[in-house]
């Protein structure tokens, strides 16, 4: 009887492991979907094949073919995408805003990633695979940016794309000149003007000019035989000399037209450019210089009114954008609209009439071009990362949900594996409460409940829903 | 002498009233005032740590060393002798970070995430925005030895508790202060330190009302600082080999604090909670080469087998989370958080099984009543006996390079001793003397549980309600927990 134990035993784990293998580096083919590539149109009763990670092939059901032993997932009346892609989060990260100089060039969102934050699970739930948790606004040059792949259950350095080129954080207007977060008997910040917010920029421009023609001198002098002392490592003007060499992309928050073509002015006159507007509330009306300028812009669909430079906005903002030839991604600057994410790019075909995939390439494929990610995500294409969401219905419907979001081939994200487990948490937590109870008076609790106070951040305030944590203005 | 011996009853009786009525349990009495005092301990289980437990062993302490130990040895005729009958006497215990001795006024907390309900959050989020730019918590410089204040009371309540030693610094800040080792007397603080500084300790707690005021400017500050650091040396070693034609570079007080460190002469002590925040710490010492030690750690349970790889020394702190009084729906907290609070006395064990040199600290523990309670739940969540023991004696004082003088009962180490009733980690164990250096502390256990307390009646003061905390510092821990909602398993 043992033996038979033992034999099953064996047997189940030899199962497990070929399954595993099946799964790891083994083909995996989406088989009879509709799928929706971002690149190259729909593909009705079409199927992906997946192998390391990648997708291998793409195309109709009849020419896409799995070698023996591939793990199929009959998609069968089911749409495909690619996975989600948010230009502009503040997801995961145990701290968004160092609001007490107004450049700030040197901190890094990599030292702050949180890898346990639950959004990133339910943003999974919505098909969102990759985003880019930005520096808060409260800074005119604020910190450099991270790009996280979100392979929830992962350790930090797993979720951190860590190739992924940089990007830094710029704010103008309200928000770096602290206009409504001013606390009585505060020293006010310099600056306080969107003239002192560009002359701040120029300020940071011109030290950082300084600081790699101070470098530039040092390593004529070591070329030439001397041994000089090296000029002081700066992390703060490293990360600007870096921006002004064009190694590190600029994507700056902004609202008015006039702001706008400043920070683009300011920037040519460096002989940069602007690589992201972020929110660009009335980039409608300047429309032409930012595609002239080259930048691209990444929106909030339909926010408006929440403070002044609020007040002037249209829903056909990435419509009309989109016609002059700027590359326009939706974000979701929040944690409860990035898990519908689709339904704000769908949206978009009502006002303004984008097509559907015009409209889908707003959180796929255009928000990978503007991270200079478009080689590897964004789409489905072969040689692409199998960064997959599978829905029941079409997204661009309140009535479809995601059933599946795969990150790399791998499952993230399996309805019916999350609604399996929710029995099986509520059983843990009510033994791990029923145990806790039974403790002997040494560890029963001595201090009231202390209330925990969310570290709150420039965008909180500003009135945008950081997931239920915002503390609104009046 | 007799009139001393009823002066002494008086006293004991009057204090026993005042105890009983303000609920408060008794102090220790300072039986002897003389350094040069020698002692016999007699007849009781003498557990040395080191060697083999001797049954029915004597002790020798004299000019505060300990001079012999055995089964059957000499005694001296000029020592008093204390009759251990039935007693067990073992080695002083560590305590391998606290914030013990130091003057309230620089333990204030910065930047702390948490307030009593009812605050309105903006308010303390603009007050801290209003907030005086302070350079508290930047100065490496800053030295616990500076900031010691030791009167004969002061430690009353670590003493009772069988705590005789303690590596001890603020806890707020970036650069949080130069640590002290100090033995847990009655003496001036001069008299008490055994080694200072030890470390300097970094938390990750921002300034207030300037730069770095969040997690990430607070890993820019430190990088900075040790790049400035390194830059310093640079010059300075430049100047010195040749410093005819070369300007003189400016004497600064922060770099010149930080050369030890980033020579690796003088460790790092991280003040951290979470996983992430111990990842953190590493990898920030890495980047700079830094010896290192990681203090608190209550998740480390998670990740011994990563601290193991890295080589890590873990001073664990005892101050498990607790379930938060007046919680009006159980079921509000997320499974992440019961998980935590169920998980966290498994920690030493967990390092004990990976291998992990590791020492018992109290944290943000307020009453050090709670210290060996809390180690004895490490014991009941699978860490053997002699290994808690071991983290509370000779582990710390290997680790903080005491190993020859503290840790163990033998001959010539330093007299810290605790004569306890019966096994040290048995909540009905109550301590009864504690030496100090060769000092006697004589220790008063209350006249019976306080009442109150669930399963009360532990060792010495400090269990009851009305216990005055040992401290008025601040538990400011650094943390940045709280992304807890609804915790689903991470597959």
């Amino acid at each position: 009887m043992k033996r038979i134990h033992l034999i099953l035993c064996c047997l189940f784990m030899i199962a497990a492991a070929a399954t595993t293998f099946a799964q790891g580096s083994g083909e995996t083919l989406i088989s009879n979907a509709t799928i929706l590539t971002a690149s190259h149109g729909k593909i009705e009763n079409g199927s992906i094949l997946i192998r390391g990670g990648k997708i291998v092939a793409v195309g109709k059901a009849a020419e896409v073919k799995a070698g023996p032993g591939a793990k199929v997932i009959d998609a069968t009346g089911m749409f495909v995408t690619p996975g989600f892609v948010d230009s502009h989060s503040h997801t995961a990260l145990d701290s968004v805003n160092e609001g007490s100089l107004s450049v700030t060039a040197m901190v890094r969102m990599t030292d702050v990633v949180d890898d346990t934050d639950i959004n990133i699970y339910r943003q999974l739930a919505g098909g969102m695979t990759t985003i880019h948790p930005l520096h808060g606004s409260a800074n005119s040059i604020g910190g450099q940016n991270v790009v996280l792949k979100l392979k929830w259950g992962r350790s930090a350095e797993e979720l951190i794309l860590a190739d992924a080129p940089r990007t830094i954080k710029f704010a103008l207007g309200e928000n770096p000149k602290r206009s409504n977060f001013n606390a009585p008997g505060a020293q006010r910040r310099f600056p306080a003007t969107r003239m002192g917010v560009e002359e701040t920029i120029r300020e940071a421009f011109t030290q950082g000019r300084e600081y790699i023609q101070k470098w530039d001198a040092y390593e004529a002098a070591k070329k030439l035989g001397d041994n000089p002392m090296p000029p002081k490592k700066d992390l703060k003007l490293e990360a600007i000399a870096d921006v002004l060499k064009g190694k590190m992309d600029i994507h700056s928050h902004c609202y008015r037209a006039d702001e706008i073509l400043m920070l683009m002015r300011l920037c040519e006159e460096f002989g940069i450019r602007v690589h992201t507007l972020q929110h660009v509330l009335e980039g409608y009306k300047v429309a032409p210089e930012i595609a002239k300028h080259g930048a691209s812009a990444s929106i909030l669909p339909d926010w408006w009114g929440y403070k002044m430079e609020a007040y002037d906005a249209i829903p056909f903002n990435a419509a009309v954008m989109t016609r002059h030839g700027v590359v326009v991604s939706i974000h979701s600057d929040s944690n409860e609209h990035a898990r519908r994410f689709y339904q704000e790019a769908g949206k978009m075909m009502k006002y303004g009439d984008l097509t559907e995939e015009e409209a889908l390439r707003l959180i796929t494929l255009n928000p990978a071009i503007q991270l200079r990610l478009d080689k590897r995500i964004g789409s489905i294409d072969v040689g692409k990362d199998a960064d997959l969401v599978l829905f029941n219905g079409h997204p661009f419907s309140v009535y479809s949900r995601p059933e599946v979001t795969m990150i790399e081939g791998e499952v993230f994200f399996d309805r019916k594996k999350d609604l399996e487990m929710r029995d099986k948490i509520a059983k843990e937590k009510k033994e791990l409460i029923e145990r806790e109870k039974k403790l002997p008076g040494a560890v029963q609790p001595t201090q009231p409940a202390q209330m925990i106070i969310p570290t709150l951040t420039e965008d909180d305030l500003d009135g945008h829903f950081h997931d239920g944590k915002a503390i609104r203005k009046p | 002498m007799r009139q001393n011996k009823f002066y002494l009853s008086l006293l004991c009786a009057l204090v026993t009233v005042v105890a009983a009525l303000a609920f408060t349990s008794l102090r220790p009495v300072l039986v002897s005032a003389f350094d040069g005092d020698a002692y016999v301990i007699k007849g009781g289980t003498v557990v040395t740590v080191t060697g083999a437990t001797i049954k029915n062993g004597t002790v020798v302490v004299r000019n505060g060393l300990i001079t012999a130990v055995g089964a059957d040895i000499p005694v001296p005729a000029d020592a008093r002798i204390i009759d251990a009958t039935g007693m067990t006497i073992y080695p002083g215990m560590f305590d391998s970070y606290t914030g013990y001795g130091i003057r309230p006024a620089q333990t204030q907390g910065q930047g702390q995430q948490t307030a009593p309900p009812g605050i309105d959050p903006v308010a303390i989020f603009m007050a801290q925005m209003t907030a005086a730019p302070s350079s508290a918590g930047l100065l490496p410089e800053v030295t616990v030895v500076d900031q010691l204040q030791v009167s004969e009371t002061t430690f009353d309540q670590q003493r009772a508790a069988g705590i005789t030693t303690a590596l001890t610094a603020p806890r707020s800040g970036v650069f949080q202060g130069q640590s002290a080792l100090i033995n847990l007397g009655s003496q001036s603080a001069e008299k008490l330190i055994l080694k200072a500084p030890f470390s300097l300790n970094v938390g990750f707690s921002g300034a207030r009302g300037g730069y770095p005021n969040s997690l990430m400017g607070v890993f820019s500050f430190l990088r900075q600082s040790m790049i400035d650091a390194q830059y310093y040396r640079e010059q300075w070693a430049r100047y010195n080999s040749n410093p005819r034609g070369m300007q003189r570079p400016e004497v600064n007080k922060s770099l010149a604090a930080l050369q030890p460190v980033i020579n690796g002469e003088m460790p790092v002590i991280f003040n951290v909670g979470s996983v992430r925040e111990i990842k953190r710490a590493i990898a920030l010492a890495e980047e700079f080469k830094l010896k290192y030690l990681i203090a608190g750690a209550t998740d480390s349970y998670e990740i011994a087998d990563y601290l193991k790889s890295k080589n890590a020394t873990v001073l664990l702190s005892l101050s498990f989370p607790q379930k938060p009084l007046g919680l009006e729906d159980p079921e509000s907290e997320s499974l992440r958080v019961l998980r935590e609070r169920a998980d966290a006395p498994k920690a030493a064990a967990a390092l004990s099984k990976a291998g992990v040199r590791f020492a018992f600290s109290s944290g943000t523990l307020t009453r050090p009543a709670d210290y060996l309670v809390n180690a004895a739940r490490s014991i009941e969540n699978g860490l053997s006996k002699d290994e808690a023991l071991k983290a509370l004696t000779i582990y710390p004082a290997q680790i903080f390079g005491l190993g020859e003088q503290l840790g163990s009962i033998e001959k010539g180490k330093i007299a810290n001793l605790v004569l306890a009733s019966g096994d040290i980690f048995d909540k009905n164990t109550k301590v009864r003397h504690v030496f100090i250096d060769g000092k006697l502390f004589e220790i008063k256990a209350p006249t019976g549980p306080p009442a109150g307390i669930p399963g009360g009646g532990g060792r010495g003061p400090g269990r009851g309600p009305g216990a005055t905390p040992p401290q008025s510092e601040a538990p400011a821990e650094s943390s940045s927990e709280g992304s807890a909602g609804i915790a689903l398993p991470r597959e």
